[in-house]
């Protein structure tokens, strides 16, 4: 035993020495024990299913869309803005410069233009989720990416990431109707995000969970969007419901930007617009409108970009 | 009070020297602090906007979503390059001619890290969350390696600094110049009771030795992780495996640059002609020619490869950037950011005058600014759908806050220069003193020594050496 | 040369009055009458059903060639509809086959029908097939690359590595520290020691 100054022996372990190791453990411990409930709680709220699984089974959905470009002419024959774009913006009031989903028109290689209606492509590797270092935005098992604007940063991280630029960012209070301040905010339909978070197209997980239609699916007056299950191998567009494999192997569907890997969970069927009578040298689309009150209380408007 | 004995040898003249910054403050140093902080104020009134009303007040969207706040944290992480690189490169390589520099560059390196991470900060749309990237980080995003990263590289360099800096303090407590220094007792504490014995030189030497090869990897995965942010995303500009070489090669290039006008600068304002000569510039400017070749070597392989093949949109990119709306910019980083330094260095007329040596390191960071600027913004600027390319215009908000950002850096080194001698004096007369003869051991190790001795040409004169306690008693 | 167009288009014509009586035999021939499908009665979600359809003629000779389309009525995200499953055309037997996988539960109403406009009608055949849930995911994708023995281990072992390095000269700051207070010590003492003497 070790010898005090005075030559009397002392404990090796005095009673300071064991308060102070004492106290370093507990600390640790509590430490430790928060950093293991903060993993252990974010791998819970992110495995959650959205949507009841199918039938009483197990198997969960696999959401997806099939926006059927051959009947697809940008509402041109209705006289109006592409319809699926407005009534986005109204159900999930959309702030001005905001589409979530937004009908891009593309040169065809025998002149001529076609649209192509883009929502999130909600994407099985979305270089999004990858690059967030939050997890504020994650793949839900249905295979949708959803953002919890309760956790983002704000960084814009995501934005950068995405190749189809379907990110949008809050740049500043947004004006919302009245009756947004109904609803209480969720992930799964993003009203009453905070500004300075990022908000993206969520196939209007809120209503497809319900067994009803995504607000584009249900507005397009051609039909053209179709909205579907890969696990049940089914989707409809409202008026028919098609077996979602042998469509899409039928009709020579592809993905947008496929080379890059992405494996997005929206299918184009080819076209421009023929099935409903649309020539591709009709060109030119009706600009989308944003119904808000710009004029609303503390609410900061912007534009596309800064000129 | 006793008089103040005229300055004689070197060792005395040196403490002078480096000692008088620390023991008053002049009119001008005041009025440049003073300057400084009606910059950084500005920065706070224009934070203060942007805070109430959101990223709105800038001139980022939606399409443009990175700006001058992404450019900037850029831009201060490569200029951090300077310090490891001065000081731990060119001390495994025993160039002694770093002797009277690497305290700046350390200072260079800490103050450029803490500038760094506040422009992410600026850069959030919400700030208060700051504490998320703790709470919830995701080991695998970029952004979470930047973190960690940025966190290991600052407070390694923190200790680097002031493992490098500790006989110093003590000097500073045992000197007689300082003795009624108010900051006396912060030198006392931190010296950590340093005598000078032969233990705590060989700790100490261990240390650093140690020390220094470990932050070599650190600094350039910091860089690395840096460059990852755009590497890892699939923008065609951005989607390069050489970006993280670019990146370090660049920040090497950049950070000699700020090195060399600190140099410059320190040297008028502390008059340290004696020890800051030409030949250190000449060095320096050396390096910064050798950093140009390797950064112009990176633009050819980057754009060459890229040019020959047009894979997707990069015919569009290089079409705006090599001549249309983007122009301006890459020449001006290419022509007078990366030739004209290499030129000023190579053309014996203008290596001769300290003068162009400095210019050459000013447009070399004028060049790496637009060379970062032109990464973030005219790499997201690139359509990823059919419309025209959208236009990135800062607001003064932006203006501002880097401006801001800028005398934050500069206030920080204007701060500790007044706290702790600029130049590591203990180094310097150490490296005068005579190797002693009654340790044979140290005589051994130096014998063992790989043949990494590089000396470039040593800036002291070849004067008698004093006498070893150096008449301080 | 007018006139050997003429003459060929004059050709032309025989040939395709000479070709009528042919289309008049085929149209004597046997046409399809009778549908008849064979489904099994039961089977689970993911099995390999096979659906087979008998198409024969009045007279129950078998009819080759003939394009039958297989359907089953659904109903789906509150969208009622017959969604069709494939076709496949009968061979010498008279039997077209194909093997459905089921990826929903429930007693499915499968069809089969002639395909395009058959005169005179032929009713189509159904059978109700008694689907029971299953309990795998169907469609499954796997992201990623998996290296046996790589992990977020290895960066938290780089990192640890680090920063021990970090604690060590922190540790070795400790020594320096109380390297000096010894050596002040020693030297106090050797002054006190020179004072006494």
């Amino acid at each position: 035993m070790p010898e005090n100054n005075d030559g009397t022996t002392r404990p090796a372990l005095s009673r300071r020495t064991f308060l102070k190791l004492a106290g370093a453990g507990v600390l640790g411990l509590t430490v430790a024990g928060q950093g293991l409930r903060i993993l252990t709680a974010r791998a819970e709220s992110r495995t959650e299913a959205t949507t009841a699984p199918i039938g009483k089974g197990k198997r969960l959905r696999r959401w997806s869309a099939v926006i059927d470009l051959r009947r697809c002419d940008g509402c041109q024959s209705a006289g109006t803005a592409p319809q699926c774009a407005e009534a986005c913006i109204r159900g999930r009031f959309l702030p001005e410069p905001m589409q979530w989903i937004e009908v891009y028109e593309h040169e065809l290689p025998g002149g001529g233009t076609r649209f192509m209606p883009t929502p999130c492509m909600q994407c099985q590797n979305p270089p999004c989720v990858n690059v967030c270092p939050v997890a504020a935005t994650w793949s839900t098992p249905e295979g949708i990416v959803l953002i919890d604007q309760r956790r983002c940063i704000g960084c814009r991280l995501c934005m950068a990431a995405c190749p189809y630029e379907r990110r949008f960012f809050l740049w500043g209070d947004p004006p919302l109707p009245p009756e947004a301040a109904l609803v209480d905010y969720s992930p799964v339909h993003q009203i009453g995000a905070p500004k300075g978070t990022v908000m993206k197209c969520d196939f209007c997980t809120d209503m497809t969970s319900s067994g009803r239609l995504p607000y584009c699916a249900q507005a397009c007056p051609n039909n053209a969007i179709y909205f579907g299950d890969l696990e049940e191998d089914l989707a409809t567009n409202g008026r028919n419901v098609v077996m979602l494999s042998s469509f899409l192997s039928n009709n020579g569907a592809f993905r947008s930007k496929e080379d890059l890997g992405t494996k997005p969970r929206v299918y184009y069927i080819p076209g421009q617009g023929q099935d409903v009578g649309r020539s591709p040298f009709t060109k030119g689309l009706k600009p989308v409108e944003w119904p808000w009150d710009k004029t609303t209380e503390g609410a900061k408007t912007w534009k596309r970009s800064s000129r | 009070m006793e008089a103040v004995k005229p300055v004689v040898d070197f060792e005395d003249r040196l403490e002078e020297r480096a000692f008088s910054p620390l023991s008053h403050i002049s009119a001008k140093y005041a009025l440049l602090v003073a300057v400084l902080l009606v910059f950084i104020g500005l920065g706070v009134y224009a934070y203060q906007t942007q805070f109430r009303e959101g990223l709105v007040v800038t001139g980022m969207r939606d399409r443009i979503s990175w700006g001058l706040y992404v450019t900037m944290f850029v831009f201060f992480i490569g200029i951090s390059m300077a310090g490891t690189l001065i000081s731990a490169i060119l001390r495994i390589a025993h160039a002694e001619w770093r002797l009277p520099i690497t305290r700046m560059a350390e200072f260079v390196t800490v103050a450029a890290l803490v500038i760094a991470p506040v422009f992410i900060l600026l850069d959030m749309g919400q700030p208060t969350r700051l504490s998320n990237l703790f709470i919830f980080g995701r080991w695998q995003s970029p952004l979470t390696w930047d973190v960690f990263g940025l966190t290991t590289y600052l407070i390694g360099s923190a200790i680097y600094l002031y493992l490098a800096l500790i006989p110093d303090l003590a000097l500073c407590r045992d000197s007689k110049r300082l003795k009624s220094h108010p900051l006396k007792w912060l030198f006392k504490a931190f010296a950590v009771e340093w005598r000078g014995t032969h233990s705590q030189h060989h700790r100490l030497a261990r240390t650093l030795g140690i020390f220094m090869i470990v932050i070599i990897p650190v600094a350039v995965s910091m860089h690395t992780v840096t460059s990852w942010i755009f590497a890892m995303t699939l923008r065609e500009p951005w989607d390069s495996t050489m970006y993280a070489a670019y990146f370090v090669g660049g920040a090497l290039y950049s950070g000699v640059g700020v090195l060399i006008i600190l140099m410059a600068v320190l040297r008028k304002a502390f008059h340290l002609e004696e020890y800051f000569k030409l030949q250190h510039f000449k060095n320096l400017g050396y390096m910064l020619a050798a950093f140009s070749l390797i950064v112009m070597f990176f633009n050819v392989s980057e754009y060459v490869t890229e040019g020959f093949k047009l894979k997707g949109d990069m015919h569009l990119y290089l079409e705006r950037m090599f001549v249309g709306p983007l122009a301006p910019y890459y020449w001006t980083y290419a022509l007078s950011g990366m030739v004209l330094p290499a030129l000023l260095v190579a053309i014996p007329a203008t290596r001769r005058s300290i003068g162009f040596i400095v210019l050459a390191a000013l447009l070399a960071n004028i060049g790496m600014w637009i060379e970062r600027y032109l990464i973030v913004v005219g790499g997201l600027s690139l359509p990823l759908q059919p419309y025209h390319p959208a236009i990135y215009s800062p607001t003064w908000v932006e203006w501002s806050l880097m401006a801001a950002g800028i005398a934050g850096f500069i206030l920080l080194i204007t701060l500790i220069v007044k706290i702790v001698p600029a130049v590591a004096v203990w180094e310097m007369l150490e490296h005068r003193k005579p190797k002693p003869v009654e340790e044979p051991v140290e005589e051994l190790e130096q014998t063992r020594q790989p043949g990494l001795r590089v000396k470039l040409g040593s800036p002291f004169p070849e004067k008698p050496t004093p006498p070893v306690d150096g008449g301080r008693k | 040369m007018k006139g050997t167009i003429y003459r060929m288009l004059l050709l032309l014509c025989l040939a395709l009055l000479a070709a009528w009586p042919v289309s008049a035999v085929f149209a004597d021939s046997p046409a399809p009458a009778k549908l008849d499908l064979t489904a099994p009665s039961s089977g689970s979600v993911g099995d390999r059903l096979s659906l087979k359809a008998l198409v024969s003629s009045a007279t129950g000779e078998p009819m080759p060639g003939v394009v039958v389309v297989f359907k089953v009525s659904t109903s789906f995200m509150n969208t009622e509809d017959s969604v069709e499953l494939g076709r496949a055309t009968t061979d010498k037997q008279g039997v077209a086959a194909m093997t459905y996988v089921p990826h929903s539960s429930g007693d499915l109403s499968i069809s089969a029908s002639l395909s395009g406009d058959v005169k005179p009608a032929v009713k189509s055949a159904s059978s109700v097939v008694k689907i029971l849930e299953g309990p795998q995911q169907y469609d499954s994708e796997q992201i990623g690359v998996s290296v046996p023995g790589l992990g977020p281990w290895f960066l938290a072992v780089v990192m640890g590595g680090i920063w021990f390095v970090f604690l060590w000269a922190m540790a070795q700051l400790r020594q320096i520290f109380r390297d000096g207070q010894h050596s002040a010590a020693q030297k106090r003492t050797s002054r006190l020691e020179n004072r006494h003497v």
